[in-house]
Formats: C-alpha cells, structure tokens, sequence
C-alpha cells in the first residue's frame, strides 16, 4: 500500500514562518517512513528535511493540485488560495494562520479568515493553542477525494461581468 | 479582422489570483493577466504579464505606473478587474487617468476591514464598482457593495 502523503503549504509571501517548520520537525511522523511528505516552503527554510518526502521552494498552481489530490492530509498557512484549493477536494487540513506578532505577516487577517472557517474537517491552530499530533491510522483511513465540488460563486461572477460590462 | 474584446485582470499570486478568477467565471472576453508570478500553465488567461511586488517601496510602484501604461497601450482592454493586493495601485490610477473602466473586489481574507489597497482605491475614488466580500466590511465604505464571496466556505454536506 502506498504511503499516505502529507503536504505542507507555508505560503508564498516573503515573511518567515519558521513556527510551522518547528511544529511539523518535532511531530514523530516526521522522521517516520511510513508517511511521505511534500513541503513548499515559499521563502522559508527547513533545515533537515522530512525523513521521506520532498521540499520545494515553489511549485506551479497544476502541480500543487495534483499534490493536493493525493495527499491524506493537509497542513497550511490560512491564505485563500489554499482554503480554496482544500475546500474543492474536501481536504483534512489542519490550518495554521501566520500572526503579526510572531513576523509571519504584516498584520492578522489570516486570524480572521481562520475564524470563519466552519468547515468540519478542517482545524485551526491558534497562536496560544499547541499543535495537535498527528495520527497515521487517522490519517491512512481517509478516504481521498480526486475529483473537485465546483465552489465558485457565480451569482457574484454574474455581478462582477456586469459591472466590467456596464 | 476586429478584435475580441479584453479584460485585463491584476491580482497578486495565491488568493487574490484563485478570487479573481473565481470572480471573471462567466467572462467571455480574452482576459489578460498580470501577476506579480507566473504560476499558471496559461490556458485561462491570453497573455500574462509579470511585475515585481512591494507593498511600500515607491520605486518599484513608480516602475509598475510605466509597466502599467505599456501594458494598456498594448492591451487595449475594455475594463480592468483586481481583487489586489499593492500590484493594482498603478493600474487603478492609469485607469482612473485613462477613464477605462475599474472594477475592484476587496479580497474574502479581510473580515473586519478593507485591505490597504481596498482603503487607498476606496479613499481616492479610483474604481468605478466598488465590491467588498463581507457585508460588514461593505456597510463601513461610502460606495461600497456586497454581493457574496468570491467561493463558498461552508463544507458541503462532507464529513
């Protein structure tokens, strides 16, 4: 049986986010060879690589969702592109927002988009809040989604046409 | 022969890009991209232009005001779309200068308040729609619409 992929998404933005890093470097599945990893780490550096698996700095949008399609489980920055890409393939994810406070943005909205996310298999790790460990059997026992719901408003891209179009 | 019509779309890679085209599903015009990255295989957009990001450093926005000129006097696009970020300033203000037609969506990641770019395009009147993606955002700004989000965030039914 192929071993299940976790993918990690840090974000393509020029801050650092080396609390991410930390996180997944002192899970035990990390240095474990029953799970593959995939990292895009945008601007920022890991130091030791996952045990099995793959860094990559930037990846292009098609090869991300093919990424994302295989993958049992997700762990990313709180940015739109990803909420979007894991809400189409109904992706386990666990997100954690980048915060001011800590130089991982330049202000909070990824705290404030992690708000409003209700979605029941995706969670948010807060700054004061410890990251969960992660579960192999959980993770090898999803079941994976390869095709995408279409979520796309289009009553706003309706509006947005008309307006372009006035 | 007579040429198709072009909208010309600015968004930074990442969210603004997956938004904005979310937000141009139902175009039919050739669509123009300009990015501050190259990530797509180009299959959505005729043509994409590239130029650098800042968010602050007046130089590099004083160099994308002539990328954005030549980019419209190349284009020739009926209107121009961008869901931001700092990338559409010079293009909001070519636009605005040119009278071509400017819409602007506030990106879905700022809940409680506009974004920097949302707030200086709002302040200095340089798009001719305003939409913003929450409701209480829409309700602070003179001018400002809500029409939805860009993509759904509910969970489908899946467990």
């Amino acid at each position: 049986m192929a071993r299940p992929l976790i993918l990690v998404t840090m974000g393509t933005n020029d801050y650092p986010f080396d609390r991410l890093y930390r996180y997944i470097k002192n899970d035990p599945l990390y240095f474990d060879d029953n799970c593959e990893w995939f990292i895009q780490t945008g601007t920022c550096h890991v130091e030791e690589p996952p045990a099995t698996g793959v860094v990559e700095k930037l990846i292009p949008r098609e090869d991300m969702e093919r990424l994302v399609k295989r993958s049992a489980l997700v762990i990313s920055h709180c940015g739109i592109g990803s909420l979007n890409l894991m809400l189409q393939y109904r992706k386990r994810v666990i997100f954690v927002p980048r915060v001011a406070k800590h130089n991982e943005f330049s202000d909070d909205h990824q705290l404030q988009i992690a708000r409003e996310i209700k979605n029941i298999r995706m969670s948010v790790v807060f700054p004061d809040d410890a990251f969960p460990a992660l579960d192999l059997a959980q993770i090898e026992s999803d079941n994976l989604v390869t095709s995408p719901v279409d979520i796309t408003n289009y009553d706003l891209a309706r509006v947005v046409e008309l307006k372009l179009t006035a | 022969m007579k040429r198709k019509p072009t909208i010309l779309v600015i968004a930074s890679s990442g969210g603004h890009l997956t938004q904005a085209m979310c937000a141009t599903s139902t175009l039919k015009q050739d669509l123009v991209l300009v990015s501050n990255k190259d990530m797509l295989d180009g299959k959505r957009f005729k043509h994409v232009y590239t130029i650098k990001d800042t968010q602050h450093n007046p130089f590099v926005h004083c160099m994308n005001l002539f990328a954005a000129i030549s980019i419209l006097l190349k284009e020739k696009p009926q209107a121009m779309f961008s869901t931001g970020g700092p990338i559409c300033l010079p293009f909001a203000l070519v636009a605005k200068l040119t009278n071509t037609r400017f819409v602007f969506l506030d990106t879905m990641s700022r809940v409680t308040e506009l974004s920097n770019s949302g707030k200086l395009i709002q302040k200095f009147g340089l798009s001719d729609s305003f939409l913003c993606q929450w409701p209480d955002v829409a309700n602070q700004y003179d001018g400002a619409e809500y029409h939805g989000q860009a993509f759904d965030l509910g969970d489908h039914g899946h467990q």
